[in-house]
């Protein structure tokens, strides 16, 4: 059922930088994680993606991008899915 | 023909102070969730039986067990009836709780202080190392945009399999 | 000190688009502490409503997944999510586009305040 996501999400995370993944629906609930990434998140992952996509209404969905010292957290959104991947630095 | 139980019963019973007729009932409601008729109605077995031999009580006893056991364990949907609150009662415990809420929160006033947060995010010392920093590298923009692509039609690929019926005939071939 | 936890959960609740209110009622759906706009629906607060949840949840636990944590009720045009803080139940009333996942998210941010209110009930 869900392996085809599975897949991805275990491509994504060979990537030796990349720490972790997230996919949240447009209720904000999570489809699925793998590696350091919080289920918890997903609700805040989707509304930050919907918060800011309201900055700029007319274009194409933009990739948020949270900064700390030693990570970095990537959120993008298409359709109703929300995505998020978090990398070292 | 035999009568496991019913409402008619029950004002005989007590009447003939468990003294078993034909109208005694030989099972206990194994149904209903109302512990108040089941608890008399056990008691009117063991009452009914204490003559007998002290085995059979225990078979009773048993066999009452396990019927609470059974009723505790089965979600019987008709059985749930949402009892209501009068009024009465609701007003008065919506002053008791007004009045015990500033009692108990002015007790552990410090402790919840402390935990009542609203924002989540903290403050980073030096922001502007962060904010000079170089924007998102065009391979991270990259990953970013295709691993959501695949996701995006992986996750809309995702179907039920249909493995087994989701309605089973349960207890056919009894009465056959 | 009511004051400030209102005020608290005031601020949460307007930082989620299209969540409506914050209830913390006991098992019969009495209110100890209610946050709500005019725009929740009154059924959904009300008692009767509420005390339900706390029917399902004891015939849930009989499914042998254990305790019943949380309980997300979708309806046409708003979403219920409740949560179960023994002897507490904890109603959140949204819209049907609202993020329900970031309001399971709130469930650390308002466990101080429910095991704080707990002892109202307890104590009785």
């Amino acid at each position: 059922m869900e392996n085809n996501l599975d897949r991805v999400m275990e491509e994504i995370c060979l990537d030796p930088a990349v720490l972790g993944c997230l996919f949240a629906d447009q209720q904000g609930l999570c489809i699925g994680s793998k590696g350091q990434a919080s289920n918890e998140t997903s609700g805040y992952i989707t509304a930050i993606a919907n918060q800011v996509a309201k900055l700029e209404p007319n274009s194409k969905m933009p990739v948020v991008t949270l900064e700390n010292e030693n990570q970095i957290c990537m959120i993008q959104k298409a359709d109703t899915i929300t995505g998020a991947i978090y990398k070292k630095l | 023909m035999g009568c496991c139980w019913s409402l008619l019963c029950k004002d005989d019973n007590s009447s003939q102070n468990g003294e078993p007729n034909e109208r005694t009932h030989l099972l206990v409601d194994p149904i209903s969730n109302n512990i108040h008729i089941q608890r008399v109605s056990s008691e009117n077995l063991l009452s009914r039986n204490s003559n007998d031999a002290p085995k059979k009580t225990d078979e009773q006893s048993a066999l009452t067990r396990i019927l609470q056991e059974t009723a505790t364990n089965v979600i019987d949907v008709a059985a749930i009836d949402s009892h209501n609150l009068q009024q009465q009662e609701y007003i008065e415990r919506v002053k008791m709780y007004n009045i015990k809420i500033n009692q108990v929160l002015a007790g552990n006033k410090g402790a919840l202080a402390n935990s009542l947060k609203s924002c989540l995010l903290e403050d980073v010392p030096q922001p502007e190392k962060i904010l000079s920093g170089d924007l998102l590298n065009r391979e991270d923009r990259h990953l970013m945009t295709s691993s959501l692509l695949a996701a995006v039609s992986a996750i809309n690929d995702i179907r039920v399999d249909h493995k087994e019926d989701l309605v089973v005939p349960f207890g056919l071939g009894l009465n056959s | 000190m009511v004051e400030e936890i209102k005020k608290n959960l005031y601020e949460i609740a307007s930082k989620i688009e299209g969540l409506y209110g914050i209830t913390f009622t006991d098992r019969d759906g009495v209110p100890l502490l209610k946050v709500t706009s005019e725009s929740a629906p009154e059924p959904a607060i009300k008692p009767n409503f509420i005390s339900t949840f706390c029917l399902a949840i004891d015939q849930g636990s009989k499914l042998g997944l254990g305790k019943t944590n949380t309980l997300i009720c979708t309806y046409s045009q708003y979403q219920i999510v409740q949560m179960n803080k023994h002897p507490l139940v904890v109603t959140f009333v949204a819209n049907q586009q609202c993020n329900l996942g970031q309001i399971l998210a709130l469930e650390a941010q308002i466990d101080p305040i429910a095991s704080s209110l707990a002892l109202t009930v307890t104590e009785i």
